[in-house]
């Protein structure tokens, strides 16, 4: 199938953090380096809380600019932290109704969210419900706006953030608007020296090793959307923190296309913040690109077919 | 929020130290500049349930800071019940502290001593603090800038 690759620029957010790159170098570089389109974090949009107008005119000039699209805006949303502290799904349905909005005049394709975290004292059974009865308000809103949800599943000891935990929800949703985006994150190999497999969010949840592979494939049915993340590059030019010989095969195999949306993390201070994070992309879209080459049967590599990054809505 | 355990990207998010003067010309205390390198930088100021300031390794009462944003002073008393009041990615931010036992010195070591919810829905605050607090730490030593080289 034909897949497109984009780049979230929290692959360059040192850079940009630090004021070593600006919005619209982002965007130039992702485009110079091949990318399809760009994912843009809501910390980019001068949110206060409505976005920033000519912030968004703005991005949407420079992406258009550089030949770009805008994959899907994210926001640093748990769903089920905003039905804990707004009180009620109406309170929180209001809240998200802007940012479908932002991503319908960014014409991007997906909304990125995440279920998120029961809050104290709200069992399992209860934060499931909810979910559920929020995601037909989710719902309302994605085909209002022709904005799919893809529902982030980077931690796989969270019971909701958990690719297992929100592929189960939207399995049992049933609706073409509410998807699973696998992160690679949730695949981590355990490895001396990384960052444990525990999280800020997290400090109670931990685990010893990296899900299964199955567990992905599972996911790719639901998932048009899929978070590659990437941490740091060896002499072979590959990542040794993710099986990704077996998820990209499983990505070769699936029966959908997909996005692949790159996320670089080594800039991190606990990692390799002395590497270039432009650099380091660079061998994320190359090394996605090697996986992509499908197998003829031979077992020679063919010739990759042109992506089509246009998204086919439900 | 990503993996590790820092919350920011540090460096120069704390620069322009300078002194502040009484009107007896003696130093009443120091002011500095915060830039917001925060990851997931852009909420509002009752995202901090907690800014407390040290200088010196000495704590600074609360009623001795001010943040200043956008020309608007904020007692950080009064940070966590900011629900509306956004600090922009990159924006820059002073606090004041006035406190006569600070005294003249060619560098202070200035630390920001906070505490950050890490569980998030980015347009409300969390202000009943159903979620768990977690507590981060940004220190800095900076040469000072006297009321005098300021003027």
């Amino acid at each position: 199938m034909p897949h497109s690759i984009s780049l979230n620029p929290w692959s360059f957010e040192g850079l940009l953090l630090s004021e070593s790159m600006t919005l619209g170098g982002m965007i130039e570089r992702a485009a110079g380096l091949g990318f399809d389109s760009i994912d843009i974090g809501d910390l980019w949009m001068n949110l206060n809380p409505n976005p920033d107008l000519a912030r968004l005119r703005d991005l949407r000039s420079m992406t258009r600019g550089n030949d770009l699209t805008v994959s899907s805006c994210w926001f640093w949303i748990d769903l089920l932290a905003g039905l804990a502290i707004c009180g009620d799904k109406r309170a929180v349905a209001e809240s998200l109704r802007g940012y479908f909005a932002i991503c319908e005049y960014l014409e991007a394709p997906y909304i990125t969210l995440q279920n998120g975290n029961p809050a104290p004292g709200v069992s399992h059974q209860q934060a499931h419900d909810s979910l559920l009865d929020l995601y037909q308000d989710l719902e309302k809103m994605a085909e209002d706006h022709n904005v799919v949800v893809a529902l982030e599943a980077p931690r796989s000891p969270a019971p909701f953030n958990s690719p297992q935990g929100t592929l189960e929800l939207v399995r049992e949703y049933g609706s073409p608007w509410l998807t699973v985006t696998p992160d690679f994150e949730a695949w981590r190999i355990p490895r001396q020296g990384m960052p444990p497999l525990s999280y800020p969010e997290n400090p109670g949840a931990t685990r010893l090793e990296a899900l299964a592979v199955d567990e992905f494939e599972a996911c790719l049915p639901f998932a048009p959307f899929i978070h590659a993340k990437f941490l740091e590059f060896n002499d072979s030019g590959t990542d040794p923190n993710f099986p990704l010989d077996d998820i990209f095969r499983a990505i070769r195999d699936s029966d959908r296309d997909h996005v692949i949306c790159v996320e670089y993390e080594g800039w991190i201070p606990d990692l390799h913040p002395e590497r270039d994070a432009v650099t380091e992309t660079a061998k994320a879209i190359e090394l996605i690109r090697h996986h992509l080459r499908p197998v003829d049967a031979q077992g020679a590599q063919v010739a990759l077919s042109t992506a089509d990054s246009s998204v086919a809505r439900p | 929020m990503p993996i590790g355990s820092e919350h920011w990207v540090g460096a120069n998010m704390v620069s322009d130290l300078h002194e502040i003067e009484g009107p007896d010309r003696r130093v009443a205390g120091v002011g500095f500049t915060v830039t917001n390198r925060f990851f997931h930088a852009g909420r509002p100021l009752g995202w901090f349930r907690g800014f407390a300031v040290e200088v010196d390794s000495r704590a600074i009462s609360p009623d001795a800071v001010t943040l200043i944003l956008r020309g608007q002073r904020f007692p950080v008393r009064q940070l966590p019940t900011l629900v509306d009041v956004w600090w922009q990615p990159l924006e820059k931010a002073q606090v004041e502290v006035l406190d006569q036992a600070i005294t003249h010195a060619d560098h202070h070591q200035i630390a920001l001593v906070l505490e950050l919810p890490l569980v998030t829905f980015t347009p409300v605050v969390d202000v009943n603090e159903i979620y768990p607090i977690n507590p981060a730490r940004l220190e800095a030593v900076l040469p000072t800038t006297t009321a005098a080289e300021a003027h």
